[in-house]
């Protein structure tokens, strides 16, 4: 009773690396889990009888090892080329010296899940099933799409890997921040997900923000790089706000209006510090800006405590690193913090007048919020009604309907 | 691995060239070729002169429907193939990128198979 207990806790908290270990090893994602659940079924008729061994981690990469070579001789009846290749694992006896190489595996399985030929959706996906241990149903569930979809971008990016010479490795230095980028970029696309559902009803879905965050703590653990911990200090950052950032209505509350007593003081902790460690680095990129804008934020215990001043010199600085019409547009509301409305709005009209936030409705949005504080509401009002034409999202439709009813009953006073 | 690279590029756009800058590009190209056979990644590889001599046939219904013309069109034609033998993926598509074209046109890189891909699936 106690073993398989033993077991199930072993299972929760090494599968993962006997995975990472078993594919580097076997070179091949479907004959690693077939084996990673081949030597756990053994350690469960095992263990109970002759005791858990000295390394259980070692004894299941070894026991899977085997298993793989088993499925392949059984394979070779049908296919000779398979004899060759069981013959040629079972000859590697010699077994490296695994917790040396351990935290590797799990890397490299990281960047080749994250591997930049491979398209973003089944890189997401793929990350979520084979690092995160999520099955294709919760993946499935988590993004709305159906369980098919998921599955056909499981296969066939692991088809790509095996087919296509996608390697199994660390990527050397000089194309490290690169690669990390596309890694970056897949645990902040998870992280938003959850944090700012692209569709459906509920605000928020708290589960893949955590997928994220443990992703995140994990790759910074393993890979200490700057902007690693850039991402996860952003990501450290914002969930902080969670609790204040809904009222009891599930309706969103903007960050002027949050109750910053409820934010989350031990992640905000965190997330500075990390936040001071990417900076002083120098090597810091816009992940460690952005969390450095949130870190601004989180500092002041008033919403007029906010250094403004502060938060438009560091979105200059990111609008040179990573130069977008977003960043600008966020920019534009800062400088109407520091400087008064008119400012943010002429500058909201020149980007608009660019024509590339045409169907971005927060850009719709925050003009309309500017307008309303310089008293001009009719163009308030027409802002409002651009920024639903373009607003998908349920919740956030609501909170711009309600922006426009008040809006009315503004207008009604004066 | 064996890797082709399907070089793509925009004729007219070459033509339109100084020409110059399109003597610069060939030897830049032969440059690089030689090193990449120095490394012993160049297998092989060949120019392909402008898409409008190219011919293109299905045989249906007994028949043979010919039609001057590449199988696809559009404005960026193939315009060299390079055979690579390469590591990995990564290798592969490191030494593609270091072909000249690929600033002007693009490049896609495929792995190559002695067996019929059909053949594989199902075979477990």
């Amino acid at each position: 009773m106690q073993t398989s207990r033993h077991i199930e806790a072993l299972y929760r908290d090494e599968s993962r690396r006997v995975l990472a270990t078993l594919i580097r090893l076997l070179g091949d994602f479907d004959l690693a889990e077939e084996a990673l659940q081949d030597a756990f079924t053994a350690a469960v008729t095992q263990w109970p009888k002759d005791g858990i061994p000295d390394n259980p981690r070692a004894w299941l990469v070894s026991a899977g090892r085997f298993k793989a070579i088993d499925r392949l001789r059984r394979r070779a009846r049908f296919d000779a080329s398979l004899e060759e290749l069981a013959l040629r694992f079972e000859q590697a006896t010699e077994m490296p010296d695994l917790d040396l190489s351990v935290e590797d595996d799990r890397l490299r399985l990281i960047f080749t899940c994250c591997h930049p030929a491979l398209s973003e959706q089944a890189r997401v996906a793929l990350t979520l099933r084979e690092v995160c241990d999520l099955t294709t149903e919760e993946i499935a569930s988590a993004f709305l799409i159906p369980v098919p979809t998921v599955a056909q971008r499981i296969v066939r990016a692991k088809a790509k890997i095996r087919d296509a010479g996608i390697p199994y490795r660390v990527p050397e230095k000089s194309e490290l921040a690169e690669r990390l980028g596309s890694v970056l970029q897949v645990v902040y696309l998870v992280f938003n997900e959850g944090y700012f559902p692209s569709s459906g009803e509920a605000l928020t879905r708290t589960d893949l923000s955590g997928e994220a965050l443990r992703l995140g703590r994990l790759l910074f653990s393993l890979l200490p790089e700057p902007e690693a911990g850039g991402l996860l200090a952003l990501m450290l950052l914002t969930e902080a706000r969670r609790a204040a950032r809904t009222d009891a209505a599930g309706d969103p509350v903007l960050l002027d209006d949050q109750d910053r007593s409820l934010w989350d003081r031990t992640l905000i902790a965190e997330g500075e510090s990390l936040v001071e460690r990417s900076l002083r680095s120098r090597r810091f990129g816009p992940y460690s800006l952005q969390a450095a804008i949130a870190a601004v934020h989180a500092e002041a215990q008033r919403p007029e405590d906010t250094d403004w001043e502060q938060i438009v010199g560091l979105y200059d600085v990111l609008l040179r690193a990573a130069p977008s019409p977003v960043i600008a547009l966020n920019r534009a509301v800062a400088v109407a913090m520091r400087d008064g409305p008119q400012a943010g709005l002429a500058l909201i009209g020149d980007l608009l007048a660019e024509g590339e936030l045409d169907n971005y409705y927060l850009a719709q949005a925050a003009r309309a919020d500017l307008c309303r504080r310089l008293g001009r509401l009719e163009e308030a009002r027409d802002a409002y009604r651009a920024a639903l034409a373009l607003c998908q999202q349920g919740v956030q439709r609501d909170f711009l309907q309600k922006r426009l009813a008040a809006l009315d009953v503004e207008r009604g006073h004066a | 691995m064996d890797y082709i690279c399907l070089v793509y590029v925009d004729e007219n756009r070459l033509a339109s060239l100084p020409r110059g800058e399109r003597d610069t590009l060939l030897a830049r190209t032969c440059d690089y070729r030689r090193d990449l056979l120095a490394e012993q990644h160049y297998q092989w590889g060949r120019w392909l002169p402008s898409a409008r001599l190219a011919t293109t046939l299905r045989r249906r219904d007994g028949g043979l429907r010919l039609r001057d013309g590449a199988a696809i069109r559009g404005e960026e034609q193939l315009g060299l193939v390079v055979l690579l033998r390469a590591r990995d993926l990564d290798q592969a598509l490191t030494l593609a990128a270091g072909l000249p074209l690929v600033e002007l046109g693009c490049v896609e890189v495929r792995p190559l198979s002695e067996q019929a891909p059909w053949v594989r699936q199902g075979d477990t």
